[in-house]
């Protein structure tokens, strides 16, 4: 016997019910539930839909789905720190260091002209943009929450706003070599989130269509 | 009499590596029915215990996932990547070369030791 469109419905709801907010990994589970429940009514033919759910959740322990919950969110947070430092990597490769090289040459330059504190504003007002940016755009892209998306939306959240850490250094002193440091690190790690976003997203759609419904 | 769950606890990755090499693309439940059939029903590899090693392989690049749409609901495949491959071969080593370590701990009074 096969679950009606409506009965995985109600186990996505389920999922969720039971603390499970990624769409990621509500399909996974519902898919297992799915199949527990299909194997179970069909050992029982008596047996209703809803306790079926309840006896095959049981078998998932006293603290339900929230092990492989927790679980899959440490690793998503290892996978987005590991693809960090990949592209944090690949920009001093060439011919990528091109870029980062001509940027840091540029802020070099420009250091002739201004002080330290402009460059603080400067990385400030960029550093609120992007943020404004990304948070739209994952409002706009996502009608489901998921997992992978959502923690390279936290990478560029603290990629962004570590900083206030130096800025006493900044203002007291005019320190232009770590303000400098400063704004290349924050346009280097926007370059860096850009390039994994664009990819998670892509891999997203292709795994996830619905959720972009 | 069923098996100790613990002594499968350290080879879990292993047989999961290993049935993904020799059968491909499996999903979740599939993979727990195929070692209880192994298992002759000594092993019950549970749900808790299943995603958190599937997922743990899949971001240290051992596995791949695809999704398919089946029976109105999609479905995760897990598949196993070249550098799963490499590595089902040498855990499936270590642990042959376990077991033999075992067998000669266990095998004292034969060896006359």
């Amino acid at each position: 016997m096969k679950l009606s469109k409506e009965q995985i419905e109600e186990l996505f709801t389920f999922t969720h019910k039971k603390g499970v907010r990624w769409y990621d990994l509500q399909c996974e589970l519902v898919d297992h539930l799915a199949l527990q429940i299909e194997a179970e009514i069909s050992k029982d033919p008596h047996l209703s839909f809803e306790e079926a759910v309840k006896i095959i959740y049981k078998r998932f322990g006293i603290f339900g789905f929230s092990k492989i919950v927790q679980e899959k969110e440490a690793q998503v947070r290892k996978q987005g720190n590991k693809l960090w430092w990949k592209g944090f990597k690949n920009l001093f490769y060439w011919p990528n260091i091109l870029i980062s090289g001509s940027i840091l040459l540029l802020l070099i330059m420009l250091s002739e002209f201004i002080d330290a504190e402009i460059y603080y504003y400067a990385s400030t007002v960029i550093a609120i943009s992007y943020l404004v940016k990304v948070i739209g755009r994952n409002i706009k892209h996502t009608k489901l929450k998921l997992l992978m998306m959502q923690k390279i939306e936290m990478h560029s959240f603290f990629g962004c706003f570590w900083y206030p850490l130096y800025f006493p250094f900044v203002f007291e002193n005019n320190n232009k070599v770590l303000a400098i440091l400063f704004l290349f690190l924050l346009i280097l790690n926007i370059i860096i989130i850009e390039k994994i976003s664009r990819e998670v997203l892509a891999e997203s759609k292709k795994l996830y269509p619905r959720a972009f419904a | 009499m069923a098996v100790n769950p613990q002594l499968f606890k350290g080879s879990l990755n292993t047989i999961i590596l290993n049935l993904l090499h020799e059968k491909g693309k499996m999903y979740g439940y599939e993979i727990t029915k195929k070692v209880l059939e192994i298992s002759n029903s000594q092993f019950q590899l549970t749900e808790g215990a299943l995603y958190p090693a599937l997922h743990k392989m899949e971001t240290d690049g051992l596995l791949e996932v695809s999704v398919k749409l089946v029976d109105n609901r999609p479905r995760k495949y897990y598949s196993i990547t070249k550098k799963g491959k490499k590595e089902s071969v040498l855990k499936l080593k270590e642990l042959l070369q376990f077991i033999s370590q075992m067998q000669s701990f266990l095998q004292l009074k034969q060896a006359g030791l």
